[in-house]
């Protein structure tokens, strides 16, 4: 793998311990996302997107554990195994340099805190310093300082040459003395705005201040992306952000991802079922059958020109109009004993001998295509 | 002529809403607003619409699972009978003595009665239950996790007693098998099954006393795409075979494109426009028609949309707007739009559109 | 027809999925330490139970002439004060003469009894009163709740006393008694269904009984038609206890069972039952007593340690069992004499070990119950 990529997934591993077995959830998984390109993971139920992207973030919680592979992340200078680090180092990767969107956006809000709260939570934990250094700055460039005024300068510089500073921070959660952070929640109440006003909300004011459960549907999915995108991360992962969405409200938040990207020139991991959406939005594209990548290439190549088999019975199974309704036969193995050889074998109506018994390795058939299956051995 | 086998004629389904010191009734939630459609036998009817347009409700207020506010719903009633009553209905409304309209209204009031089954009730309407089925969107919750598969689809004969008891177990044999399900799934929990098996289960569940008429709610909605075609491919079997009409709701336009006949586009409790499936896919004339199809994502890298072609969110059906409920959306919006609410009209062909912009 | 191998087989392969479930919770339950140590002091107190006559033989000379109640401890020393454990007496004699172990060993027994009285009429009212409450709604939920409420605002233990004090020593059944609660229920059935506006010749039939029913209960009350006594039970003190127990108790089980089946009520299964024509009755049964009842049940077996202390609560305030009776609170009763300074180690015996057993019991009881709610808890499953 190319050392420019953002993101390197090699051979990942991971299994699940059950009482009905062990689960083989990803049996080598192979994926590059390059920086600034949208590559949309697409696959059924089961077949390991939605862990894998997990696993980027290193939120795999046992039952599951990881048990082979790496992910390297290449920030600007730093190479990070993200599978070797710890919990405060994946703390300050998540939210920072990677973020996630998920499917449901109300069950991942706090339904206690307002839109407002919740944004500049985020804002505050990533970028703390920026936000006292602008309060200071606003408090500093006033005409008319009052007294008030000149005693939050003074206690804003002490903060601000040390944002981790304990005394400020106790002092500011005084309840009397609370009023200390009004500054600041000025500043992050002009950003929050801000990103709400550039998400296309109507209405941005209202919004910060309602409750999720306020919100619609398309509006929370805005909010979630807000949050996630606050602190400007490398990588985005967005698991089927837009599948509870109502179609129109849908091609309102793909365009909005569209977008976006510009601004913020973010890598963008898409997982979806929808081929449509696929089609839409990415530039390249993963193709994932329990638990493996079995083809990863150009959008366009993917479409007009699959390799592996189970690419071609997904494209097929599109129903059109007018002709019969075509599908993969059979169903999905069981990953708790699967099948040896190439998880596919049972179904593909390709198989040879050897596909029963070897695993087929992911190389690079032609440039920028990467096929796993014994029809395209060197 | 083909045969009706379904009428439903300005149907309405309000809910009310509760509220202040008293509860009393604030608001109402005009779910369905006068609804008016004539489904053909053997045919499958697509519903399509967003959420909050009213599809589900009124596919469950056909078959009586809700009672309907008003508005009537006649199901395996002669063409004869049913021009009969709305000839009654046109005299009594132009009437003008009482008299006869008395002897009239209780003619028209018999006829109800006997035909209309929104005003069934008790053991009538479990006859019907027998005629109409319905097979939900999320085939997990709608299989009761503590009951066994034979028992699940077993459980309509035992309550209708249209066969002795021990011949049910070969029925409920014989209908899975024709699901595409087996002898060795009859002793199984709905939870060790896949999606789309678990949606076999409730198709058998709801054609095992072979009615006439069908609702899928969004059958195919809640599982993954392979399993979508053969899911498709299992409905057209089962309609030739059994001779089935249906009613599909979904919000997915390429699967309606590929299974309806005919197709009925529904915004905020009212239907904007009803066509043949290829004809409104081929020319959609109602604005809210063409934005849904430009909406929809194409699998086709080669044709991106750059902008989104409908701006804004769903209102309430709470307080829906004045006039055309779509005209804060429309493009085509003009001063009549928002003081008149658009009359579905025919304009040949079978296709009609609820739209001032477009009956002009 | 089948030969017994055959039948064997064909029992297994119907009850396959429920075998699957079994072997899943035993696992669970050998997982869990704690869960393991509940089963192991229960079942050690079930054996206890069943081996009583064998432990503690109430007729030492095994003299058929000379049966006797076997729950009336025997009468060992002429004096008053407690003895200390001996060979004879391995936990010693309490006041006035009677044998902690005797006692012991056959309050287990009194003990399950009392429990699982308690708690299985317990549940049958609240579970009877929670799902007509929840189910039918309206009306009928508020009349029956409010009615909860009103029981569940006394404080449990004072009402349970009160009832205790105020029950009769024998249980005269009238007529009316049956006949009342019979119009109550039948009443409140067709109101509820006189309600949901369905009119038929099941809602006739049903308020022609409720009237005839009424006419009886008025003219019973009135003498106008004679109140016979059906019936006549001899309450000891103890069944009183049961009595006033499962009276305070049932409130706590309708409000959960209620909340449940409201939850239940609105799921699609439920709605598809109605689709396919199913009869109240009928979904009820089938489809939302099975989905509802495990919450219950784990709070019932949480609760029988809690109504054992409380019975023995009951007991050492005076009002339980009669005296002599085999109650470990019954055995504590009478030692407040002895519980003052430094007569509480002196005398150690006589509330250490019966307060031991109370205090294992309502321990055990605790365990299992946590125990079966881990392994209910659809959402900690499969860990």
């Amino acid at each position: 793998m190319k050392a420019e990529n953002l993101v390197n997934v090699e051979d990942l591993i991971l299994r699940f311990y059950t009482y009905e077995g062990i689960v083989e959830a990803l049996d080598g998984v192979n994926l590059h996302i390059k920086p600034n390109e949208v590559l949309g993971v697409v696959g059924e139920t089961g077949c390991g997107k939605s862990v894998t992207s997990l696993s980027i973030m290193g939120i795999v919680m046992p039952p599951g554990r990881i048990e082979g592979g790496r992910i390297v992340l290449n920030l600007d200078r730093k190479k990070v195994d993200i599978l070797k680090l710890n919990e405060d180092g994946l703390r300050k990767i998540r939210g920072k340099d990677i973020s996630m969107v998920f499917q449901e956006p109300r069950a991942y809000l706090n339904p206690v805190f307002t839109v407002f709260d919740q944004i500049s939570e985020v804002l505050i934990e990533h970028r703390k310093h920026e936000f006292i250094n602008r309060a200071l700055q606003t408090l500093k460039s006033q005409q008319k300082q009052s007294f008030v005024t000149r005693l939050y300068i003074k206690i804003y510089k002490i903060w601000d040459k040390n944002p981790n500073s304990k005394i400020v921070g106790f002092l500011s959660k005084i309840p009397i003395l609370r009023r200390l952070q009004n500054p600041r929640k000025r500043e992050l109440r002009k950003e929050v705005v801000s990103i709400l006003r550039r998400l296309r909300s109507a209405d941005a004011e209202r919004v910060a201040d309602s409750y999720p459960h306020e919100l619609s549907g398309g509006m929370a999915q805005r909010v979630v992306i807000a949050m996630a995108l606050a602190c400007n991360p490398r990588l985005l992962i967005c698991d089927e952000p837009t599948t509870n969405l109502d179609v129109t409200v849908q091609a309102q938040i793909l365009e909005l991802i569209r977008d976006l990207r510009a601004k913020f020139q973010s890598a963008i991991l898409y997982i979806t079922h929808d081929l449509g959406v696929i089609a839409e939005l990415c530039e390249r594209v993963a193709v994932m059958y329990a638990g493996n990548v079995v083809e990863l290439a150009p959008v366009i190549d993917i479409f007009k020109k699959p390799l592996h088999p189970y690419t071609q019975g997904l494209l097929e199974s599109i129903p059109r109009p007018g002709q019969p309704f075509k599908s993969i036969p059979g169903t999905v193995p069981s990953l708790i004993n699967p099948p040896k050889g190439c998880r596919f074998n049972e179904r593909c109506s390709y198989a040879m001998d050897i596909c029963y018994k070897v695993k087929p390795k992911f190389i690079e058939v032609e440039k920028d295509h990467f096929v796993a299956c014994h029809l395209y051995r060197g | 002529m083909r045969e009706k086998i379904l009428y439903i004629k300005r149907l309405k389904k309000y809910y009310p809403v509760l509220g202040g010191v008293f509860r009393r009734k604030i608001a109402e939630v005009k779910a369905v607003d006068d609804v008016t459609i004539d489904i053909y036998k053997g045919e499958c009817f697509g519903v399509v619409g967003e959420s909050g347009c009213g599809k589900t409700t009124l596919a469950k207020t056909t078959i009586r699972l809700l009672d309907p506010t008003e508005g009537h719903i006649y199901f395996g009633v002669s063409e004869e009978i049913v021009n009969k009553i709305s000839k009654l209905e046109q005299a009594i409304a132009s009437e003008k003595g009482v008299e006869t309209s008395r002897s009239l209204m209780s003619e028209l009031w018999e006829l109800y009665r006997k035909y209309d089954i929104a005003t069934f009730k008790g053991s009538k309407l479990l006859k019907l239950r027998r005629e109409m089925q319905i097979v939900y969107q999320d085939p997990t919750t709608s299989l009761n996790p503590r009951m066994l598969v034979k028992d699940i689809v077993g459980e309509p004969l035992l309550i209708h007693k249209v066969v002795e008891k021990r011949e049910i177990p070969g029925r409920v044999l014989e209908m899975l098998k024709k699901v595409g399900l087996g002898e060795q799934h009859l002793y199984r929990y709905p939870h060790e099954f896949s999606g789309g098996q678990r949606q076999r289960i409730a198709i058998a569940r709801a054609l095992i006393l072979q009615p006439k008429f069908v609702v899928l709610d969004e059958p195919t909605s809640a599982v993954d795409v392979s399993v979508r075609a053969q899911l498709l491919e299992l409905f057209q079997e089962l309609q030739k075979d059994m001779n089935l009409t249906y009613m599909f709701i979904t919000h997915d336009l390429n699967v309606v494109e590929c299974i309806s006949n005919r197709v009925a586009v529904m915004y905020l409790g009212k239907i904007v426009e009803l066509a043949e499936t290829e004809n409104i896919f081929k020319e959609p004339l109602h604005p809210y028609t063409q934005a849904l199809t430009e909406s929809a994502p194409v699998p086709d890298p080669t044709r991106k949309k750059l902008r989104a072609p409908l701006k804004g969110e769903v209102p309430s059906p709470i307080n829906p707007p004045r006039g055309c409920r779509f005209h804060p959306r429309c493009r085509l919006a003009s001063e009549i739009c928002r003081v008149q609410e658009p009359l579905l009209t025919d304009i040949g062909n079978g296709h009609f559109v609820a739209c001032h912009m477009i009956t002009k | 027809m089948f030969s017994l191998k055959e039948k064997v087989q064909k029992w297994k392969k119907a009850h396959e999925p429920s075998i699957k479930e079994l072997k899943f919770i035993l696992y669970r339950i050998r997982k869990s330490p704690l869960s393991l140590l509940g089963t192991f002091i229960i079942v050690f107190y079930i054996i206890i139970a069943v081996c009583a006559p064998i432990l503690a033989p109430p007729n030492p000379d095994w003299d058929i002439l000379k049966i006797r109640n076997p729950f009336i401890i025997p009468d060992s020393s002429n004096e008053i004060d407690p003895k200390p454990p001996s060979p004879t007496h391995p936990f010693g004699i309490t006041v006035e003469g009677y044998d902690i172990y005797y006692g012991c060993v056959w309050g287990t027994i009194t003990a399950f009894r009392v429990g699982v009285m308690v708690i299985a009429f317990a549940l049958i009212i609240g579970i009877l009163v929670g799902i007509t409450s929840g189910y039918y709604g309206g009306l009928v939920d508020e009349i029956l709740m409010r009615f909860t409420d009103i029981i569940i605002c006394f404080p449990g233990l004072i009402l349970a006393m009160a009832l205790v004090v105020a029950l009769p020593p024998t249980l005269t059944v009238q007529a009316l008694a049956i006949v009342l609660p019979v119009t109550v229920v039948v009443a409140l059935i067709t109101l509820a269904k006189i309600l949901r506006g369905i009119r038929e010749i099941t809602q006739i039939i049903l308020l022609t009984i409720t009237i005839a029913l009424i006419i009886v209960s008025t003219s019973m009350w009135f003498n106008i038609i004679p109140n016979i006594n059906v019936l006549s039970i001899p309450l000891t003190r103890l069944d009183k206890v049961l009595i006033a127990l499962v009276l305070v108790g049932w409130p706590g089980y309708a409000r959960v069972i209620r909340g449940e089946v409201l939850r239940a009520r609105s799921e699609d299964y439920v709605e598809a039952a109605k689709a396919i024509g199913a009869s109240d009755l009928r979904i009820i049964t089938r489809h939302i007593i099975p989905n509802t009842i495990y919450p219950i049940l784990i709070l019932a077996s949480l609760d029988i340690g809690s109504v054992v202390l409380t019975a023995a609560a009951l007991s050492f305030l005076g009002i339980g069992a009669e005296p002599n009776y085999a109650d470990w609170g019954q055995l504590v009763q009478k030692c407040e004499p002895y519980m003052l300074g430094a007569d509480i180690v002196r005398y150690w015996y006589i509330w250490l070990i019966p307060g031991a057993f109370i205090f294992t019991f309502g321990l055990g009881w605790n365990l299992l119950g946590d125990a079966v709610r881990d392994i209910l808890d659809p959402t900690l499953r499969r860990r």
